[in-house]
């Protein structure tokens, strides 16, 4: 009568080495079987509207080099645009919803920027500008990443201001390179905070109002610099981004579900300190 | 007429450590039953070409760059040509891998499928599903280890996360544990001369991490130490987690009762171990647990979470489970381990003659040449069949890996047929082997 096998190394059982526990196959029986099986998803609607708030983030980083063209390209005037946005911002800020913007610590803020602007202007003069657009674009990649992966972390801040940095070598004048900072700071720090904090209030009417600017800034800005062939191109990916993207995503969450109990048998556990 | 094996892993002497030591000892046994057998590893530092360990265990040390922890940076192709003149240099019959973060490994199981030769991967540790790095790994896996010939694991719980990570067939993979040479985890010759009956020591011995239970550790040792005034603690090992205990030792005041030893060198364990009367184990992953296997020779009662592989690994008699792993579950298993010596109602210094009957080397090593065999016994004709193997890729992952399975195994066969023009087999030397005189 061969004895029952025991699920023991140190055992010596009269069972081959490949030999696999009755259990665990019935558990990876049912396991195979639930594979199969659709899943519950995501409503549309809400992955959708995920994407759609990345998108958006998207363009607000893209306003960074827009911003950028129009003063190192078209040589624009800076003060009218730095002085609408910054008496926009302001206004917001004193409104009694936002109190959590400091009026004291932005004052600071902005006198540093003032200060170190002579500095950023020829910090990276002696780089070629190649290789400033090269480190730029890499940096926005990170940016966008960091974004991506962690909503208020420090590390896309940092990204930011070194994108910023990096660019401002290249501009004109110290006044664009002190204007181009602010409203970088307004556009990608601020604007998405509050934006953020509208979210959060079910305040949906003022974010449709600033993402439907951001989209006509955005387009407009194509047209009227590339033409119209790049704005239809920009249109083809954001249609595959916002709508069929989220498509795809059901249907990976419907048919390749891997979020079975058994997968986390393995996981490291949790210490429990009591 | 031995096998002639090479043993491929990242992993290897002068860095110590679980798979460094089973390697070591598996292809020591290996040469003593008279196969011959190569190890191929990365170079460390100016550790580079080619040196020979105890017995003539010849060791290729590779150049390459290392990534990250001892691993060499992943390329897919460009270890071929080396390795492929390493494997006809030796006249290898079976490529055996070890450890899946360990891109040479990998790499030498698709040259060596592409070659035509037999290969084995043994893995050693458990990985998750649900980190950017375990589903990487896993990707890795499911590709290299399509045509393979054997899959061996350290314990039963180890092969079923093999099963699911890599997609395999259950009856493909072995499980052979690992084993501690007992000889060197004797327990201490002279009687303990304890300052009462009622002194007990508990050694731990761990690198300091957190998955290790370090968080654990240094809020149950205060404790322990406030329940029992006649337990002291050796703690051994070093890392991120040594000044968390550090720290505790001087919040609580523990300094006459808390020892921090830091690293210890491997030869100094079984001292450290002796010195102790219970081995207290937190660890929150274990695939294996062999230091649980080695305390246990030294005659220490063994207290532990109940994690991975260790519940398969030691026998009821010889360990304390926590049942669960949570700072209270183990203050009580401790305690009552403490209660159990102080009572006498266990006698630890059997430990060593048991452990030493059920983990052995040469027995590893005899189960590893069963596989072995088994690949000679089972091969088909078409096993090593180049398309055949391109079909395999095909089948099997997902709609895009699947394409890029395809892509790497092409290109791997073109960089083959390009180095059989280019350095011909015929003008590679074949090594001479070691001389053994068998009795």
């Amino acid at each position: 009568m061969r004895h029952p096998w025991q699920r023991l190394l140190w055992l010596k059982q009269n069972y081959p080495d490949n030999y696999t526990d009755p259990a665990f196959l019935r558990e990876l029986e049912n396991f195979k079987k639930n594979q199969l099986k659709p899943h519950i998803t995501s409503s549309y609607a809400q992955v959708a509207f995920d994407f759609l708030l990345f998108y958006h983030r998207l363009l607000n980083t893209a306003l960074t080099y827009v911003i950028f063209s129009l003063f190192y390209y078209y040589h624009y005037d800076p003060f009218i645009l730095t002085g609408s946005l910054t008496t926009l911002a302001f206004i917001i800020a004193s409104c009694p919803w936002f109190r959590t913007i400091e009026f004291k610590s932005s004052l600071i803020i902005i006198f540093t920027m003032l200060t170190l602007s002579p500095v950023l202007k020829s910090l990276s003069r002696t780089t070629s500008s190649d290789s400033i657009w090269t480190l730029s674009c890499w940096l926005t990649v990170f940016y966008l990443l960091s974004v991506y992966l962690q909503e208020s972390s420090i590390i896309s801040t940092n990204l930011l201001v070194a994108n910023v940095a990096v660019l401002s070598s290249r501009l004109n004048s110290t006044t664009d390179v002190f204007c181009f900072v602010l409203i970088c700071i307004e556009v990608n720090i601020l604007l998405p905070y509050f934006e953020h904090n509208l979210l959060m209030r079910k305040l949906y009417v003022p974010c449709m109002v600033s993402f439907l600017m951001n989209n006509v800034v955005i387009y407009s800005f194509v047209t009227y610099s590339m033409g119209w062939k790049y704005t239809t191109l920009l249109i083809f990916f954001t249609v595959i981004f916002v709508v069929v993207l989220p498509r795809y995503f059901i249907l990976w969450q419907r048919w390749y579900h891997r979020g079975d109990e058994l997968l986390g048998t393995w996981d490291a556990k949790k210490p429990v300190l009591d | 007429m031995g096998y002639h094996v090479a043993m491929v892993c990242d992993m290897f002497y002068p860095q110590l450590g679980g798979v460094e030591f089973h390697i070591y000892h598996l292809s020591q046994k290996l040469i003593n039953l008279g196969h011959s057998v190569v190890v191929i590893a990365h170079a460390y530092d100016d550790r580079t070409g080619v040196r020979y360990l105890t017995n003539g265990l010849k060791v290729y040390y590779v150049p390459y760059l290392v990534l990250y922890r001892g691993t060499t940076f992943p390329s897919v192709f460009s270890s071929f040509p080396i390795i492929r003149n390493i494997l006809i240099r030796e006249q290898i019959q079976i490529v055996h891998s070890h450890v899946s973060v360990s891109s040479l490994a990998h790499e030498s199981i698709l040259h060596a499928n592409t070659m035509g030769l037999k290969t084995v991967f043994t893995d050693h540790s458990l990985y998750g599903f649900d980190s950017v790095g375990s589903i990487l790994v896993n990707k890795l896996l499911k590709f290299t280890l399509t045509n393979i010939d054997a899959v061996i694991c350290v314990s039963n719980t180890c092969k079923e996360n093999m099963v699911l990570r890599a997609d395999l067939l259950p009856s493909s993979i072995s499980v052979i544990p690992n084993a501690v040479v007992s000889r060197d985890f004797r327990p201490s010759s002279i009687e303990k001369c304890r300052k009462s009956a009622r002194k007990i020591t508990i050694v731990v011995i761990c690198r300091l991490f957190p998955n290790k239970g370090a968080d654990l550790l240094t809020r149950m040792i205060p404790r322990i130490c406030g329940l029992d005034e006649d337990v002291d603690f050796i703690i051994a090992g070093d890392g991120p987690k040594f000044v968390d205990f550090q720290q505790m030792i001087e919040t609580h005041r523990l300094q006459e009762r808390v020892q921090l030893i830091g690293a210890v060198q491997h030869e100094k364990v079984r001292d450290v171990m002796c010195r102790g009367d219970i081995y207290l184990h937190a660890s929150l992953t274990e695939a294996f647990g062999t230091v649980l296997v080695e305390a246990a020779s030294c005659g220490l009662l063994i207290v532990t979470t109940k994690v991975g592989g260790i519940a398969e690994v030691l026998p009821e008699h010889m360990t304390v489970f926590a049942e669960n792993t949570s700072v209270s579950g183990l203050v009580n298993a401790t305690m009552k381990a403490i209660g159990l010596l102080q009572r006498s109602a266990i006698n630890t210094s059997t430990f060593h003659a048991e452990v030493s009957r059920m983990y052995d080397w040469i027995n590893v090593a005899e189960r590893t040449i069963n596989v072995y065999d088994s690949l000679f016994i089972e091969r088909s004709e078409n096993d090593k069949d180049w398309i055949v193997m391109l079909r395999r890729f095909y089948e099997r992952d997902g709609p895009w890996a699947r394409l890029l399975y395809v892509l790497c195994a092409v290109v791997e066969y073109m960089i083959y047929l390009l180095l059989e023009w280019w350095f011909p087999r015929d003008e590679i030397d074949t090594a001479r082997k070691w001389p053994h005189d068998r009795d």
